[in-house]
């Protein structure tokens, strides 16, 4: 059994009603990590959004939290991918973001991904599994989410038919009702989730498990986007009620589980 | 980030393919609740009812109707705050239209904005993709002549 734990949008720089949120949410954002190392987790990913780049010195606090958790990870040899999200993009050119600090912990076990990218995972000798990421899409590095998943598949076709497959995101997703994400906390703009090429390809490709992730919205669920009994789109929420329009959210993070062997 | 508003079925945390997905509640005493109350006579049923209970360690949002006296308003959040609310915020109520008197008495009711600032840029950023800078131009002063900013 391989276990991931999955956690997103962290926005450790929110103040709500002017209440800094920063201690909890860095309290529940070590949670996630302790969990992780508890269970002796074969992976961490975090989804995106640790924090705006623009929201003043505490933005120094929020990486720092998301550089220690990566160090515990680190230690405990829990690979640890960081996902950058629309609030982490600093639109300057460069293509950096919030996560961009974590670079200087860049080993085995501790990736930022800032473009998009597939990973083969290799957990043992016998077990693999395939990840592919699409983050935010900053302006300055544009890409097609479609196109690049159609070329993933194309690429490594015989190894993501062999092994499971995560595709995990921070893009809009067609068919989920926008929260407080989109209406209180709106930043960048409207990218999408390449929901109808991931299926095509996983179809195609006689890939027999396979997982959809996505972080930016808020509430936590699993989402048939495609219709009653179609692929979800796992969702793990943020770790925090950050605005009124959350106040019947739960706060919450995943779990996934992967049974060893074919 | 907008998105499309297509209500979507949520699911359960279902095998996907002998793939388990777990979903794990934080702790509800580590996490913050928040709570809207929406009237005077609210505050007044929670505190009598439960004794503020309800509003122990949240963050409160106390809407203001437009005839709520300020002092009210203040011994209200007073109350909650008694109660052990982590903090009160007094906000107006959200209107979706405002109705202005005219001299004579008619009212009239404002035009709704038509387009935000945001949905200009986020248009302009789309139309600067494919078009050449005059029709961009053109473009940009044809959507801020509709624009209401």
């Amino acid at each position: 059994m391989k276990r991931i734990v999955v956690t997103s949008d962290w926005h450790l720089d929110a103040v709500t009603a002017g209440v800094r949120r920063f201690e909890e949410i860095a309290s529940a954002a070590n949670t996630t990590a302790t969990k992780a190392i508890e269970s002796r987790a074969d992976a961490y990913f975090f989804l995106g959004d640790l924090c705006d780049p623009d929201a003043g010195s505490c933005v120094f606090r929020c990486v720092e939290v998301a550089l220690k958790i990566a160090e515990r990870l680190a230690k405990a040899k829990i690979p640890s991918y960081w996902l950058a999200g629309n609030h982490d993009v600093i639109e300057d050119g460069s293509g950096d973001t919030t996560l961009s600090p974590i670079r200087s912990l860049s080993s085995d076990y501790v990736t930022v991904v800032e473009q998009p990218s597939t990973f083969g995972m290799v957990f043992g000798v016998d077990f693999g599994m395939n990840l592919v990421v699409l983050p935010y899409v900053a302006t300055s590095r544009r890409y097609d989410p479609a196109a690049f998943v159609r070329d993933s598949f194309e690429k490594r076709r015989d190894d993501f038919a062999r092994h499971p497959i995560v595709v995990a995101g921070h893009l809009n997703v067609e068919g989920i009702v926008p929260g407080s994400e989109t209406e209180d906390m709106p930043r960048g703009r409207d990218v999408w989730f390449p929901y109808e090429e991931v299926c095509r390809q996983i179809d195609d490709s006689g890939v027999k498990r396979a997982v959809l992730l996505n972080g930016h919205y808020h509430k936590a669920g699993a989402y048939a986007v495609g219709g009653k009994g179609s692929r979800a789109v796992h969702v793990p929420g943020s770790l925090a009620r950050l605005t009124f329009g959350e106040e019947d959210y739960t706060p919450s993070f995943l779990t996934l589980e992967i049974p060893d062997g074919k | 980030m907008a998105s499309k508003r297509t209500k979507a079925a949520t699911g359960d945390r279902s095998p996907v393919e002998n793939i388990v997905i777990r979903s794990t509640r934080l702790d509800e005493a580590e996490v913050t609740g928040l709570l809207t109350i929406r009237s005077l006579a609210e505050v007044d049923d929670l505190v009598a009812e439960t004794n503020g209970a309800t509003a122990h360690g949240k963050i409160v949002r106390l809407i203001q109707a437009h005839d709520d006296p300020r002092e009210k308003l203040d011994d209200a959040a007073e109350a909650l705050r008694g109660a052990g609310a982590l903090a009160v915020r007094v906000v107006p109520t959200p209107r979706s239209k405002v109705v202005v008197d005219k001299p004579g008495g008619e009212e009239r009711t404002p035009a709704p904005r038509q387009t935000s600032a945001r949905e200009i840029v986020r248009t302009i950023i789309e139309e600067a993709k494919t078009q050449d800078r005059a029709a961009l131009v053109a473009h940009a002063e044809e959507i801020m002549g509709r624009a209401s900013l």
